[in-house]
């Protein structure tokens, strides 16, 4: 069984940067478990060391810059800067050579870039992506727990259902050969729902099924998650 | 279809033979025998009533006495006069004066006082009265005769709430007490009743199968031949409504009815409802002369209201079906008109409930002004006649528990004169039975067209809702449903759109500046925002589109609005974030502290300055923040959205916003009656799941929800979901609607930028969340002065400017550096 769950995706990066008061509860555990998660949390890690320290090498050659003096000509500074001489000052450094750019300025420009676009990326980073399926409200239907034995599959949930809101039961799984199979249940008006264990392949080894809860006032009803429930051998 | 029979196993005499035998009181006895003899009047009755009442010595004579009271004020409301109804409460008020002990009698005698006043119409004090009658049975001694009363009063009860339209408090009250008390050792009377109840609640809740399984052979067996007789006119009921619904057959109903009609035990409100079906069968099997004979026993008699608006609409189908001369129709019209006008006082007439009540919940209450439509519009078909036809409806909106609580009226010039202004339009749909009626409303007049039935729009709402559904599942990222190329979904949309509107009324709606439509909720809120209207984008996403619970409330709105004045430094109220009590966090586990993000924070104040906004935040997010913001011209609420059907803040309705507790509120939970209490900035923004999720009340308004209590606490527009709300999409949504309000002025046009924004960078999870918030009440007014739009930098744009400069600067560099270079080496 892979435990790395899609949903595990929308909370890698909370979880790599270790902002775990973000997580839901229930899926903390799972993504410390989860291997894959674990291998993106270090890889992150890694590219922030890196990026790290180019910054710290960026501002040790900016500082190394701004001590060179200051020179009315900004042309000639930024030569002066990238380590290249002006054709009037040409050997008036007794450390100055024609030999081109010093590699450590090139690196030292990269890196500023780099670090601007860092933190640009990561300013706009803290702009919350996608939280999954985070909502501003408290679901209705939950408790949900299917018993299966050789004959019959058992449904039961607790849902906080106003008196003229019905219950239905949607069942789905993929035979051996792939193809998805589903069936309903009718309108139920208790939360339970029996079905013959037959009506799922048993070479599909599991099915997953979620509740609806239909209420008169709108033709879209509430539905829960879909959960996935193993069959047994029979 | 009538009520449940009412206790009748605790007669006079039962209640006398039920007294043990002490020291003997021949006055009393005299007076009780000759009250009982069946040839003795109502007038001697009361002679003798007297009589024992002043023979009677002790409690358990006074006992018997009551007694004879219920026989009497039983006699006096079988008269079913409002006299005779009067003198009876008089009579059962009097026996019940204080100080008396609880007793069989006294509960029966209670609820004869509810029946009373919910006759004239006092809801509060028949509620009162049947909790009364419930508190004296539960105090009685347990065994059968307690049991048999508490099912009384229970039945009582929820038929009160059925024909209320509070359906789901009637099942609640039924499931309760089947879990309290074992049915089955009842006696057959109050076991009848509460089927006959639950039936009725069946029925209402159109469970049609449920009707038939609670009307089966095994259950009519079991029942008296009154009993039997009302449930076999539950039963055909049912069949009439599936011959419409499912396209059934006709026989099985009719057969059904006839069944009922033979027996001769059939309490008369049961022979008058089975008479309606049939004839209401008959039409729509276009048995014409069948129709007529069952309408003939009507004729003649004086009908309680319903039941004349009713027939008379019936008639009046019948007469035009049958092509009847035009005096005929006259004579209908004027017919029809009057019984409206008298349903409209008896809904006036009725306490208004916190929660509001269901008075267009029955189609057999919507029939008679869909009927009333159409003998209008065959007499005269001018837009003098369309506004005719309108005067009823609007009256009946009038009636609503909001709109009487706004003191809202108008009739169609007012609706046109503040509704229509600025290039509005107005879309009111008026679903009914056999067919609706679909009203547009602009400054070029009035256009009508006849849709499919309530039962048809709503398979349509329903057919787009499991498209959508498919579509997620399947993986659609489409950023609208223009975009998902000849789907399911979209050929849903556009059905829907061409089922609804004409298509000169569909062309209309996409010239408006803003679509105020009206009625989406009584056919299973419909998804206007969704509907596909020809080639291009979805009406949500092209023109702004404002719902608003009634036409009378939406210019009551638009008046208020408009009087106005817009003062004070402070625009934007920001309540987000609230700290959960233990108690809140036990409720509801979902529901939990957001911890916003500066991003988050960012995107809810766009296009507002700091100055001009103060937050509410963690500790202070409460419900006295809420009552801090009405300066603002703005408030906006980030937090949990709960439907808890289990605690319902007064009784009746369970939306509430959760925040976090105060001293007006230790558990933080907001109720709509917290909400009515305060004062309410023009507009509310409620990002939370369903605060505009209600339990079924249809025609009125939104009193079941907080848009209808922000509504009361002043409120001119509400932005709120009926569905669950994704955090993201919340504030996504906030950031692009706070920027084009404040650029704008206008909440409409904010929902239509908000909306298109969302619908352009669609949610991962649901990429139609952009129609899931919407605008309720008059979002028209302008609620600040429009500007430019400001291009605010911030700090990433800002390093991203830099990144560039420095990009081009190190170009620049390594250019001369290459350009110098050979000369460099020439030299």
């Amino acid at each position: 069984m892979n435990p790395h769950d899609p949903e595990h995706e929308a909370w890698i990066e909370a979880f790599a940067l270790n902002e775990r008061e973000r997580i839901p509860a229930r899926l903390l555990a799972a993504l410390e478990r989860c291997p894959r998660c674990a291998e993106r949390r270090s890889e992150i890690a890694q590219a922030q060391r890196a990026l790290d320290s180019l910054g710290a090498e960026m501002r040790e050659d900016l500082r190394a810059a701004q001590a060179l003096p200051p020179h009315p000509d900004e042309l000639e500074r930024v030569r002066r800067w990238a380590g290249v001489s002006s054709p009037g000052s040409a050997g008036a450094g007794p450390g100055r050579t024609r030999s081109g750019p010093r590699p450590l300025a090139w690196v030292a420009a990269l890196a500023a870039l780099l670090a601007v676009f860092a933190a640009g990326y990561f300013l706009s980073r803290s702009t919350p992506t996608p939280r999954g399926d985070e909502h501003l409200g408290s679901t209705r239907i939950r408790g949900q727990v299917a018993v299966v034995d050789a004959q019959r599959v058992v449904c039961i949930w607790q849902a906080d259902a106003l008196g003229d809101e019905t219950h239905k039961v949607e069942v789905r799984y993929r035979d051996a050969q792939g193809r998805p199979h589903e069936f309903a249940s009718d309108m139920l008006f208790e939360p339970r729902w029996e079905f013959e264990a037959s009506r799922v392949a048993q070479a599909a080894g599991s099915f997953e099924w979620r509740v609806l809860l239909c209420s008169p006032a709108r033709s879209t009803p509430e539905a829960s998650k879909w959960v996935l429930q193993p069959l047994p051998a029979r | 279809m009538g009520a449940p029979a009412a206790p009748g196993a605790l007669s006079a005499a039962q209640a006398q033979e039920s007294q043990p035998q002490a020291d003997p009181n021949p006055a009393l006895a005299e007076a009780t025998a000759r009250f009982l003899a069946p040839e003795t009047s109502i007038e001697e009755r009361r002679t003798l009533l007297e009589t024992a009442r002043s023979a009677a010595r002790d409690e358990r004579e006074h006992e018997q006495v009551d007694g004879l009271v219920i026989d009497l004020a039983y006699s006096l409301t079988d008269r079913s006069t409002p006299q005779a109804r009067a003198e009876a409460e008089q009579l059962v008020r009097r026996a019940l004066a204080p100080g008396r002990a609880g007793s069989a009698a006294r509960t029966v005698l209670t609820m004869i006082a509810a029946d009373c006043a919910k006759a004239r119409g006092a809801l509060g004090q028949a509620l009162d009265d049947i909790a009364l009658a419930h508190s004296i049975a539960q105090a009685l001694e347990a065994g059968g005769l307690r049991n048999s009363l508490l099912t009384y009063c229970t039945s009582q009860r929820a038929q009160l709430e059925v024909e209320l339209g509070l359906i789901e408090l009637a099942f609640e009250r039924l499931n309760a007490l089947e879990r309290a008390i074992d049915l089955t050792t009842l006696d057959a009377d109050p076991r009848s009743v509460h089927r006959v109840t639950i039936t009725n609640a069946a029925l209402a809740a159109a469970q049609h199968a449920r009707v038939l399984a609670l009307t089966s052979d095994e259950a009519l067996a079991d029942a008296t031949s009154t009993v039997r007789a009302q449930l076999l006119v539950q039963r055909g009921i049912a069949l009439t409504e599936m011959r419409r619904d499912e396209g059934g057959r006709a026989e099985p109903a009719e057969q059904v009815l006839r069944a009922a009609l033979a027996s001769a035990e059939i309490a008369s409100t049961d022979a008058d409802a089975a008479h309606a079906s049939l004839a209401d069968l008959a039409l729509l099997e276009r048995r014409w002369e069948l129709a007529a004979e069952e309408l003939a026993h009507f004729e003649g008699r004086t009908l309680p209201v319903e039941l004349r608006a009713r027939t008379t609409a019936l008639a009046t189908a019948l007469a035009l079906e049958t092509a009847a001369p035009r005096e005929q129709l006259e004579a209908l019209r004027e017919e029809l008109r009057r019984a409206l006008d008298a349903n409209v006082e008896e809904w006036r007439s009725m306490e208004r409930r916190p929660g509001g009540v269901g008075l267009w919940h029955y189609g057999s209450r919507r029939a008679p002004y869909s009927e009333w439509v159409r003998v209008c519009l065959v007499l005269d078909g001018s837009q003098a006649g369309l506004e005719r036809a309108l005067e009823p409806l609007l009256e009946a909106q009038s009636a609503g528990s909001l709109a009487r609580a706004l003191e809202a009226k108008a009739n169609a010039a007012q609706v046109r004169e503040e509704l229509c202004r600025d290039g509005r339009g107005v879309l009111w749909i008026v679903p009914s039975n056999n067919r609706s009626h679909v009203f547009t409303l602009d400054t070029a007049g009035i256009e009508h067209h006849q849709a499919p039935g309530h039962d048809a729009l709503v398979r349509l709402a329903s057919a787009i809702s499991q498209c959508a559904a498919a579509a997620l599942e399947k993986g659609i990222r489409s950023n609208s449903l223009a975009q998902v190329e000849d789907s399911e979904l979209r050929r849903a949309a556009a059905e829907l759109a061409a089922a609804l509107l004409s298509p000169s009324q569909r062309a209309k709606i996409l010239g408006w500046s803003e679509c105020l439509a009206v009625g989406a909720d009584l056919a299973g809120d419909l998804p206007l925002a969704l509907a596909v209207l020809d080639d291009g984008a979805p009406l949500g996403l092209r023109v702004p589109l404002v719902e608003a619970p009634s036409l009378p409330i939406a210019v009551a709105l638009a008046r208020r609005s408009r009087t106005r004045t817009l003062e004070g430094e402070l625009e934007l109220a920001l309540v987000a974030d609230p700290r959960l009590s233990e108690d809140a966090r036990e409720r509801y586990p979902k529901a939990r502290e957001l911890e916003l993000s500066d991003a988050e924070r960012a995107r809810l104040q766009a296009g507002f300055s700091d100055e001009r906004v103060r937050w509410f935040e963690r500790e202070h997010a409460s419900l006295a923040a809420l009552a801090d913001a009405h300066a603002a011209r703005a408030l906006v609420v980030l937090a949990h959205g709960v439907f808890d059907s289990a605690r319902r803040g007064d009784g009746e309705r369970p939306s509430a916003l959760v925040l976090s507790p105060c001293e007006q509120s230790e558990d933080g939970v907001v109720w709509c009656a917290d909400v009515e209490r305060l004062r309410a900035p023009p507009l509310v923004e409620l990002l939370a799941c369903g605060a505009a999720r209600g339990p079924l009340r249809l025609g009125d308004d939104a009193a079941g929800h907080l848009v209808g209590a922000f509504v009361l606490a002043g409120a001119d527009c509400v932005l709120a979901a009926r569905v669950d709300v994704e955090r993201d999409v919340a504030t996504r949504f906030a950031r692009a609607f706070h920027t084009s309000l404040r650029e704008q002025g206008r909440p409409s046009h904010a929902l239509l930028a908000a909306r298109r924004a969302l619908a352009a960078a669609p949610s991962e999870s649901d990429p139609l969340a952009w129609a899931g918030l919407g605008l309720h009440g008059f979002g028209g007014a302008e609620l600040f002065e429009p500007h430019e739009p400001q291009k605010a930098a911030n700090a990433a744009t800002l390093l991203r400017i830099a990144a560039l400069a420095l990009s081009v600067l190190a170009a620049a560099a390594w250019w001369l550096h290459r350009r110098r270079a050979p000369q460099d080496r020439s030299q």
